[in-house]
């Protein structure tokens, strides 16, 4: 990967639709906060201190690279739209792009590793990967942390483990999440129970529904909440736990749905596929509703001979930014529903149910 | 469908989130929810937490005006904020911090990644002896299973200072 025009180009690898369960888990990340001693935290330093530590963290990274090729991206380097590309592929935070100065990320080669400068913390180190692998992502992304303190010093307490700019992250400084598509259990109506026991259980859920109908996305992220007290592991491990439930529940919820309204269910799928293939103009929103429509009819067996690989592409190519750097300039909101619509048709344009 | 804060604008980011097992759902135009600090990574506020809890109420009111020597950071920006401004801001407002970590981890003791660095030279005496002040705390307060989960600690500690050496 050399730079954002040939990252585009790929599909990043945590929407490969690969990995344990990566029919109802899309995602897994792992993410850690890191200080580096020396440094007032980024929030509350001045530009100067800001682009001592910007400078001091990249060159920790050339001489401990996340991967043979990696991106070192500057924020002051890159255009608006290619800031909020990098927010749509999850490679930085909404947080980190709402400034350009002082920021960079670096993008290891798959975009599975992503190190985040000058965010809240000076680093947040992050493991991206498809499908149900926390343990893995925790693997990756405790090794990269070694590489990088073979040249930072991190601010570290032996009583409060790892300091943080916000008291909620300190200790581990660890995020763990997965990002899950629960269509069965919300036609159910059995979500909000569910979601209602996760929380009980001291995690974080999160919805997240594009533009558009509140039906949108079916697509959640469940989180785990302290980072103080518990091993690393111990936290994955709890999370991980819990998520290996939801996906059974997930699973059960489907069966029974198939069972019950499979006309139905074949019914919504078939009127998402003919508009995503023959609309002209669309927005984002109605997109990610209209996608998240097809992938439960792949994932439930009922739409065959559609690709995963195809509808995950246009879940990041249809995204705003994605679709005016791809058409290399700005656009109005409605050439940009149009420009999407011919996007979407000239992908699926072989695409039959 | 118009944003529910401004009524003005359309509302184009919906955001769900579980607060005390229910299910909350509020749609906003984007400038609204920028300016409520709706994130797709919600903040938890420290702040709130720092003035409505009477314990921490307490103690802040004694570090009411202390202000760290590293950043220069004061109580009063500490409470407001809710972020440290250096990691010397832990020394400074150390009263707080056990009572502040237990509110929002229910924990106030790191138990897991060392830096390499640090595990270096780390002779595990203070954690040894702070173990050990937990652990007497524990038995008189006949919490037991407290008291074996730390007891297990100290035999690792121990274990990993022979290590050390």
């Amino acid at each position: 990967m050399i730079d954002i025009d040939t990252m585009i180009s790929k599909t990043a690898a945590w929407l490969e639709g690969k990995g344990p369960e990566s029919d109802i888990v899309i995602s897994s990340r792992v993410r850690l906060a890191r200080n580096v001693v020396g440094f007032p935290f980024s929030h509350w330093a001045t530009e100067d201190e800001m682009e001592d530590l910007l400078n001091t963290v990249e060159e920790a990274i050339q001489k401990n690279p996340p991967s043979e090729k990696y991106l070192f991206l500057r924020f002051t380097d890159l255009t608006d739209i290619e800031r909020k590309i990098l927010l749509e592929r999850h490679l930085v935070s909404r947080e980190h792009i709402q400034s350009k100065l002082n920021r960079a990320v670096a993008i290891g080669n798959d975009e599975q590793v992503s190190i985040m400068i000058n965010e809240e913390d000076h680093l947040r180190v992050q493991v991206l990967t498809s499908g149900f692998q926390l343990n893995n992502a925790l693997k990756l992304v405790n090794h990269v942390d070694d590489l990088l303190e073979n040249d930072l010093e991190y601010a570290y307490s032996p009583y409060f483990g790892y300091l943080t700019a916000c008291p909620t992250n300190v200790g581990t400084g660890i995020r763990a999440s997965v990002m899950i598509h629960l269509p069965g259990l919300v036609l159910q109506r059995q979500i909000d129970q569910v979601l209602q026991a996760i929380t009980k259980l001291g995690l974080t859920v999160r919805g997240w529904y594009g533009e558009g109908s509140e039906a949108s996305g079916n697509l959640f992220q469940i989180s785990n909440q302290t980072t103080l007290g518990k091993k690393e592991e111990e936290i994955v491990e709890k999370l991980a736990k819990i998520i290996q439930q939801v996906v059974e529940h997930e699973r059960s919820a489907r069966k029974i749905l198939v069972k019950k309204d499979l006309s139905k269910i074949r019914d919504r799928i078939g009127r998402a596929f003919g508009i995503l293939k023959y609309a002209h103009q669309i927005s984002s929103g109605e997109t990610m509703n209209l996608l998240s429509a097809l992938r439960t009819g792949i994932e439930l067996g009922v739409l065959k001979g559609v690709d995963i690989k195809i509808i995950n592409e246009l879940f990041l190519l249809t995204q705003p930014a994605h679709v005016q750097k791809i058409l290399g300039k700005k656009l109005s909101q409605k050439d940009r529903d149009e420009k999407r619509a011919d996007l979407i048709r000239k992908l699926l344009r072989d695409e039959s149910l | 469908m118009l944003c529910e804060v401004c009524h003005k604008k359309q509302a184009t980011v919906h955001y769900t989130e579980i607060i005390q097992n229910k299910m909350m759902k509020i749609n906003l135009c984007e400038p609204c929810a920028k300016e409520k600090g709706i994130d797709v990574y919600s903040k938890f506020s420290v702040a709130d937490l720092l003035s409505g809890l009477a314990d921490l109420e307490a103690v802040g009111a004694s570090i009411e005006n202390e202000s760290c020597s590293q950043c220069g950071m004061s109580y009063r920006e500490f409470k407001e904020i809710g972020r440290f401004g250096c990691a010397h801001c832990y020394t400074t407002f150390n009263e707080l911090l056990k009572p502040l970590f237990e509110a929002i981890h229910k924990a106030s003791r790191h138990v897991g990644k060392v830096p390499k660095h640090w595990s270096k030279h780390y002779s595990g005496e203070v954690e040894l002896k702070t173990l050990e002040d937990q652990l007497e705390k524990a038995i008189s307060g006949e919490a037991f299973e407290e008291a074996a989960r730390i007891r297990d600690r100290i035999k690792e500690v121990k274990e990993s200072k022979r290590h050390v050496k």
